[in-house]
């Protein structure tokens, strides 16, 4: 490593010297694709790539947190290390989680027959399988984290089109999908709370919406071929914009809990986050709590000798959250 | 040119503003400065400076007088109240000589409905009343937080920024959509700046001018960072567990200050831990915090401007780390000074006076007040 020429590297926007090494003097291409509130995030290729197997560079994001000059390093470091550290374990627990791995990262992208034994999903499991992205590689002294690459826009952009299309044109099929969209984000979170995990900054921003594909498994490896045909295919098609499935990203805030409160106060987050984010669509949002509470009251522990499923809880003490939120602008 | 009187009294200070809007046409016609005016300039550097150097509101009179709680104790409502009875007249009194401006030229009567301390409230809202009756002026009820977020924009010409709105009773991230001030974050539990104060109590730290203030001038000297809990959810910020944390830190202080346990000294250095450090330690915590989740917001919303409004507003340590955030991200901070940021009757007259001058008039028998009033429940009708 130490002999490769520092400076080969050209920097095509300025933010690129915020890499981190090894990648500040890495070859492959990186594109910057966002500057999130506290982290940057590339589209890169990782390490997946090779000339000599033919095997196709894999797209991945890298993930940077840059330091933040106006935080105390001290704390600084304590969160950036916290925050990948919460990311990577929810993600690294969901990958392994119901789907038969050959029991090494890279395996997914290899040709692993046990995997392709694994039966489609069934939309509604528990399992988050797919519904987040599979992790590469981290350091949280440079403060990094690769994922897979995930196709799609965010679920904020698909509801801002959509949002434009409905203006210009009335239609009871775009409704629908939209709902159709909500009720997806619902359960999906549902499934990742039945699976003991809060995500802790659920926004329209952090939902991806990825354009189905044949095989849903087949994440972000070889499915590539057939996927860009499928992927223009989507993005011509008005309102079919919202179909696709619901990938959870961003974790940084994730904790491990199974308590009602925390449950509710990240359905919370999102309700407040939706409402304020898509005004025009607020009265939709019911459906995201409703798909959530069917979804959890399917697959989430069952509460004894209760005659309510543990959605129904949640959303009990959702209302309480509520409450408790509203009556925040006291004394001035 | 339409002149508002405001009366502000939610809290312990009771403020009365005059304001002046010039015509309308005036201003509006004048070319809207390119929103980056504030670009060109380095972070310090308020709006001010550019071209909206000249705010397009004149502000005839803005006094204040506040009500201070011995060390140790806050202000009780009752207390509060008979403070802003007994001053509210000679304040209106001083207020109308320093504008220089008869009765006639006073167009309506603009008072703190909501949000706030019941019976501070209650006090100005008669007041108000009997202003109203006396001189036959119309009434008009103003949310407080609106008031801040409008005298804020008016002070220092941002445009469309992401607003944080910090003070004793209210902490919220706020962006504008849709003709509300929408609130993209708040504190779930207390608010900032009364975690401050709590904190400020149990180290006896005096309350003149402001518990806040003295923290701040003590964080100065604090050099060592103990460890906090961090509550970040969201949007939304956590401050009791913080509160509860750093006031068993300064019970602990106390007892090895006092002999009762051994000194306190810092694991690395070996440097006793002082009443400074607890002070830069809360500071520098709970700033990361509602920076953090301005950050958030203004990457969410796509904006590069923040506005920072209310008492703890005039933290400059709370400027200057929103004005680092602000310069990474190649946006601006705009803060006022302690005139603007704490609470005063002038933000009342101004917000006041927007609503007015689009036909808004609280009718006698609904001038009443509320302790529970949102940001997003007002029709901001006065923005496009």
């Amino acid at each position: 490593m130490a002999d490769l020429h520092r400076s080969s590297t050209a920097t095509p926007t300025e933010l690129h010297h915020q890499l981190p090494p090894p990648f500040d003097h890495s070859q492959e291409p990186f594109e910057l694709i966002a500057q999130g509130a506290e982290s940057l995030l590339f589209r890169t290729t990782f390490l997946t790539g090779s000339v000599s197997d033919g095997r196709p560079a894999v797209a991945a994001a890298l993930k940077v947190r840059p330091k933040k000059a106006w935080r105390h390093p001290t704390l600084d470091k304590r969160l950036t290390r916290a925050r990948i550290l919460a990311e990577a374990r929810v993600l690294v627990k969901f990958s392994g989680e119901g789907i038969a791995t050959a029991g090494s990262s890279s395996g997914r992208s290899g040709k692993s027959g046990r995997r392709d034994k694994v039966k489609a999903p069934k939309e509604n499991d528990g399992r988050l399988r797919d519904a987040v992205p599979n992790v590469l590689g981290l350091d949280w002294e440079g403060g990094w984290l690769a994922t897979e690459w995930i196709e799609g826009p965010m679920v904020k952009k698909a509801i801002y089109d959509y949002a434009k299309m409905a203006s210009t044109m009335s239609e009871e099929g775009g409704v629908q999908n939209l709902k159709g969209l909500l009720r997806r984000i619902g359960a999906v979170v549902g499934r990742l709370h039945a699976a003991g995990v809060v995500h802790g900054d659920l926004t329209t921003s952090n939902l991806m919406l990825r354009p189905h594909r044949h095989h849903p498994k087949a994440v972000g490896s070889r499915a590539s071929d057939d996927d860009d045909g499928s992927v223009s295919k989507v993005q011509e098609a008005g309102t079919d914009n919202l179909q696709g499935e619901i990938v959870l990203i961003d974790f940084g805030l994730s904790s491990q809990s199974i308590s009602d409160e925390d449950r509710a106060v990240d359905l919370y987050v999102l309700e407040r986050a939706f409402g304020s984010t898509h005004p025009r669509e607020e009265h939709l949002f019911p459906e995201v709590i409703a798909a959530y509470q069917e979804s959890m009251n399917d697959i989430g522990p069952v509460v004894k000798g209760a005659k309510l499923g543990a959605g129904d809880v949640v959303v009990r003490k959702l209302e309480d959250v509520r409450m408790r939120g509203r009556k925040k602008s006291m004394i001035g | 040119m339409p002149i508002a009187i405001g009366l502000e009294g939610s809290a312990n200070k009771l403020g009365v503003g005059i304001i002046l809007h010039p015509d309308d046409r005036q201003w509006e016609a004048d070319p809207p400065s390119p929103h980056d005016s504030a670009h060109s300039d380095d972070e310090a550097s308020h709006a001010r400076k550019s071209k909206h150097a000249s705010p397009p509101v004149q502000i005839l009179a803005n006094l204040r007088h506040t009500f201070v709680s011995p060390p140790g104790t806050g202000f009780l409502p009752k207390d509060t109240a008979a403070h802003h009875r007994r001053w509210v007249v000679r304040l209106v009194k001083q207020a109308m000589k320093q504008a220089k401006v008869r009765l006639e030229d006073i167009d309506c009567i603009c008072y703190t409905k909501g949000p706030g301390m019941g019976a501070p409230l209650g006090s100005v809202a008669i007041a108000a009343r009997m202003l109203s009756q006396l001189w036959g002026k119309a009434l008009v009820g103003v949310n407080h937080c609106v008031g801040h977020i409008e005298m804020g924009r008016a002070i220092t010409g941002a445009e469309n920024p992401v607003v944080l709105y910090v003070s004793g009773g209210n902490t919220q991230v706020i962006a504008y959509s849709a003709q509300r001030y929408r609130i993209f974050g708040e504190a779930l539990d207390i608010a900032v700046g009364n975690c401050l104060d709590r904190f400020a109590r149990v180290l006896n730290i005096s309350n003149d001018p402001a518990p806040g203030y003295n923290i701040e001038q003590l964080a100065k000297s604090g050099k060592v960072l103990l460890e906090l809990p961090y509550a970040v959810k969201g949007m939304d910020v956590s401050f009791s567990g913080i509160l509860a944390r750093v006031e068993e830190m300064a019970r602990k202080l106390e007892a090895s200050q006092s002999g009762i346990d051994g000194p306190w000294r810092d694991d690395e250095t070996g440097e006793p831990i002082t009443k400074e450090d607890l002070c830069f330690t809360l500071q520098e915590t709970v700033f990361a915090m509602l920076v953090e989740i301005t950050e958030r917001a203004m990457a969410h919303v796509g904006a590069n401007q923040v506005l920072i409004v209310g008492g703890v507003g005039c933290n400059e340590r709370l400027q200057q780390m929103m004005g680092m955030m602000a310069s990474e991200r190649r946006g601006s901070v705009y803060a006022t000074d302690e005139r603007f940021c704490i609470d005063n009757g002038i933000m009342i007259a101004h917000a006041g006076l927007l609503a007015w001058k689009m036909g808004f008039r609280t009718a006698i028998e609904e001038s009443t007040f509320t302790q529970r009033f949102r940001t997003d429940e007002v029709l901001v009708n006065w923005r496009e």
